[in-house]
């Protein structure tokens, strides 16, 4: 049985549901597509709603003004949405996430690289940091489903990978002009540009299983969303129900099993979905603050969370950018798709990890565009040709990621004395970076400084977030990209909440799945890794359900 | 250990500079494109933006008002380089309301208003001043100057509905890449370019 979409408004629980699935995001939707192939009823409940292709295009060309950010477009914010913040490095949270189906991909830059061996083993060879419970040879071969299901645009012969066995789907995506003129100065200083793999097409490439049911056309250009999987996943008889955002998990007398989600109906109505088996893929704030507010007797501190590290370990990857202008040189900024196209993972990799590791990505849509320098200001005619052609086209630039260090003290928690709309206390999040972030951010940037006064430019900009006051930057400029941690992978469950199957060490019912659980960052973009542990966990799920003998009695 | 191929031929690379043509004109194609980087299509034949309206009189009862004002506010928006075609905001208005019908009611709202601002400095409809005293409305009223807003004032939905759209056409038409070297104006225009000194 199957719906495909509660359009019609009707949001009522499904019957007989093995797997109900919380959050339609990267975590979720690939997950719920593997196992509702699989011939599982999989429910997926989703906070946000579906964001239909005719309003997408108004909201995007709202996003170009500048008094709209990109809040507004994915209409993230009010009380639905509202968090606090303690500690230095305020997270503009709302500008950076998104509730609705596809999640926080509906935005994404398209980046998926790997993870590296050693982001896994960070305790076991520099004695800083935790190992996660697996290796990465463990998910290996799921990052290479992975990259197939969601088609990745990659160059195997591109230095500084970790190890992989397949060929990428397409051929890597052509290098921008400016992306040459690093590669230029990066060969003068001795530093290697490459290829970066990206989730967008360099070519036909069919992410659904019928082409001719691809309705498919994102405005932005080829790039995948989570959307390719929500929908294969109902294709394949999962159903989805947008706009029922979780209130909490209930839990059996023994508190042994959770038996249902409830979830709340844009008029008001609360249902109880009931399922076999509960996955929590709700993203790095709301899945922490999910379990929280289902505290109970037997779990007072929280669901799940006897360990007490629920919130806790949160991770990120603190940003830094350097931006210039070059004299004599027309950068073509904004002329190809995609935001980035190459980079240097060069200084990833460290013989002792002396500071965090280095994701650096070169930009290419650095400074304004023409459209959005002719919309700024009040001038018209030719003035205003001028004010555009004077802001065009010579910016550079580059973004780079940092690794930092887990701290028990960086988490979530939940803040009473605010509360969303629907009554339930807000989460608060605690975060700071710490030194060995800051350091690696002060080596990125020398790379890109070195680099722009190498092609003769002059540095406009050149911070990052542990550099200089975090709240003096603008919103763009500030953390919570990648926010990771707060429900950790890990073998003993007085330190972790999952284990290496993501399954909770407390519930054998309850499962995690998202950037929750990773145990250290490491500093590549976490897209990828998410949807590898994803679909690792279906096949541990899977692989339960088909010894499952009972179900739980409702 | 592969690098990427670094150095593009001095050819190619030469190619895509584009000799300016003379004089620069917008036409159905740039409109074309425009619609397209907005993620709309564009329609063939023609769809009526004004309806009769027996309540108009004078100068704004000619069938042809609403277009030819369109016209003019078009004008003086762009570099007085650039030939206004009728075909191109034709292409360009008819795609947007293909697209979304209720654009015609903020066209001809807009036509409104900017009459009104017209008959209010000068004493006559926009269309019918002379390019100095079209300039001097947009200048003395908030057009351009004021915010942009699709649930403000009327210059402010002016603002948003039609001048934003109108230089949005031309900043992400080919004619409107030329001017500026942009060989593919219409590549990424819907996103923000990435400014590290901006308020965003």
């Amino acid at each position: 049985m199957s719906r495909t979409q509660s359009s019609d408004g009707d949001r009522t629980p499904i019957e007989d549901t093995e797997v109900c699935v919380i959050g339609a995001g990267p975590a979720g939707a690939i997950l719920a597509y593997s196992l509702a192939e699989r011939g599982h009823d999989v429910v997926v409940l989703e906070a946000g709603k579906r964001f239909e292709e005719k309003h997408r295009i108004d909201r995007l060309k709202r996003q170009h003004r500048s008094d709209h950010g990109v809040a507004d477009t994915w209409e993230m914010g009010g009380d639905r949405d509202a968090y606090t913040t303690t500690g230095e490095h305020a997270w503009p949270v709302n500008k950076r996430r998104i509730k609705g189906v596809g999640g926080t991909t509906l935005r994404w830059g398209g980046v998926t690289p790997r993870l590296r061996e050693k982001d896994f083993e960070m305790g076991s060879r520099y004695g800083v940091g935790r190992d996660w419970p697996i290796s990465y040879a463990d998910l290996q071969p799921y990052y290479a489903r992975a990259e197939q299901e969601i088609g990745v645009a990659g160059d195997d012969n591109a230095p500084f990978q970790p190890p992989r066995e397949v060929s990428y789907p397409m051929d890597p995506l052509p290098p921008s002009d400016t992306d040459q003129l690093f590669a230029q100065a990066g060969a003068e200083l001795g530093i290697q540009v490459h290829s970066l793999p990206m989730a967008i097409n360099s070519r036909a490439y069919s992410r659904t299983q019928d082409d001719g049911t691809d309705q498919h056309r994102y405005p932005a250009g080829s790039k995948y969303t989570a959307e390719v999987h929500v929908d294969k996943a109902t294709a394949q008889g999962a159903t989805l129900i947008d706009q029922a955002p979780v209130q909490r998990l209930e839990h059996g007398p023994d508190g042994e099993a959770i038996t249902a989600a409830i979830y709340r109906t844009p008029v008001g109505d609360s249902h109880r979905q009931t399922a076999d088996v509960f996955v929590v893929a709700a993203g790095t704030y709301e899945t922490p603050r999910l379990l929280l507010l289902s505290e109970s007797a037997q779990y007072p501190n929280g669901l799940a969370n006897s360990s007490g590290t629920v919130g806790r370990y949160l991770l990120g990857h603190p940003p830094a950018s350097v931006f210039g202008t070059l004299p004599d040189e027309t950068t073509h900024q904004g002329e190809h798709g995609p935001q980035m196209s190459a980079g240097s993972y060069q200084f990833y990799e460290n013989e002792s990890a002396e500071q965090g590791s280095i994701n650096i990505m070169f930009c290419n849509v650095a400074g304004p565009l023409p459209t959005q320098a002719a919309l700024e200001g009040d001038r018209f005619g030719d003035e205003l040709l001028q004010t555009v052609d004077d802001q065009y086209g010579t910016t550079v630039g580059m973004k780079l990621c940092t690794e930092m260090l887990p701290r028990a003290d960086n988490r979530i928690t939940l803040d009473s004395s605010k509360t969303d709309d629907a009554g339930n206390p807000v989460p608060s999040v605690q975060f700071e970076p710490g030194d060995f972030a800051r350091r690696g951010q002060e080596k990125g940037i020398q790379v890109g400084t070195d680099l722009i006064k190498e092609l003769g430019g002059t540095v406009r900009h050149a911070e990052g977030t542990m550099t200089t006051g975090h709240d003096q930057l603008p919103p763009r400029l500030k953390g919570g990209f990648h926010p990771l941690g707060g429900a950790r992978m890990g073998t003993d469950p007085a330190e972790s909440v999952v284990d290496e199957t993501l399954q909770t060490h407390d519930l054998d019912n309850l499962y995690i799945s998202g950037g929750s659980v990773f145990v250290t960052p490491g500093a590549a973009n976490p897209a990828l890794t998410i949807m590898a542990l994803s679909l690792k966990a279906a096949d541990h799920i899977h692989e339960a359900l088909s010894f499952r003998t009972t179900r739980i009695d409702q | 250990m592969g690098t990427m191929d670094l150095i593009r031929s001095q050819t190619e690379t030469e190619g895509r500079e584009q000799a300016r043509p003379d004089p620069p004109t917008v036409t159905r194609r740039d409109a074309i494109v425009a619609l397209s980087a907005g993620g709309m299509a564009a329609v063939a034949g023609r769809q009526d933006v004004w309806e009769d309206d027996d309540a108009r009189t004078g100068p704004e009862a000619a069938p042809d008002h609403g277009m030819e004002t369109l016209r003019s506010l078009t004008t003086v928006l762009y570099p007085s380089a650039v030939d206004v075609r009728d075909d191109f905001l034709s292409t360009y208005l008819f795609g947007r309301i293909a697209h979304d019908g209720s654009y015609k009611e903020a066209l001809r709202a807009g036509v409104e208003t900017l009459d009104e601002l017209a008959r209010e400095h000068h004493g006559a409809p926009f269309r019918l001043l002379n390019t100095d005293q079209q300039m001097r409305v947009l200048r003395e009223s908030a057009v351009r100057s004021g915010e942009s807003n699709p649930a403000g004032t009327a210059v402010q939905r002016l603002n948003y509905h039609v001048v934003d759209e109108l230089l949005f056409a031309l900043y992400a038409s080919p004619t409107g890449g030329e001017l500026l070297g942009n060989a593919n104006s219409a590549g990424f225009p819907l996103d923000s370019g990435y400014v590290p000194w901006g308020t965003q």
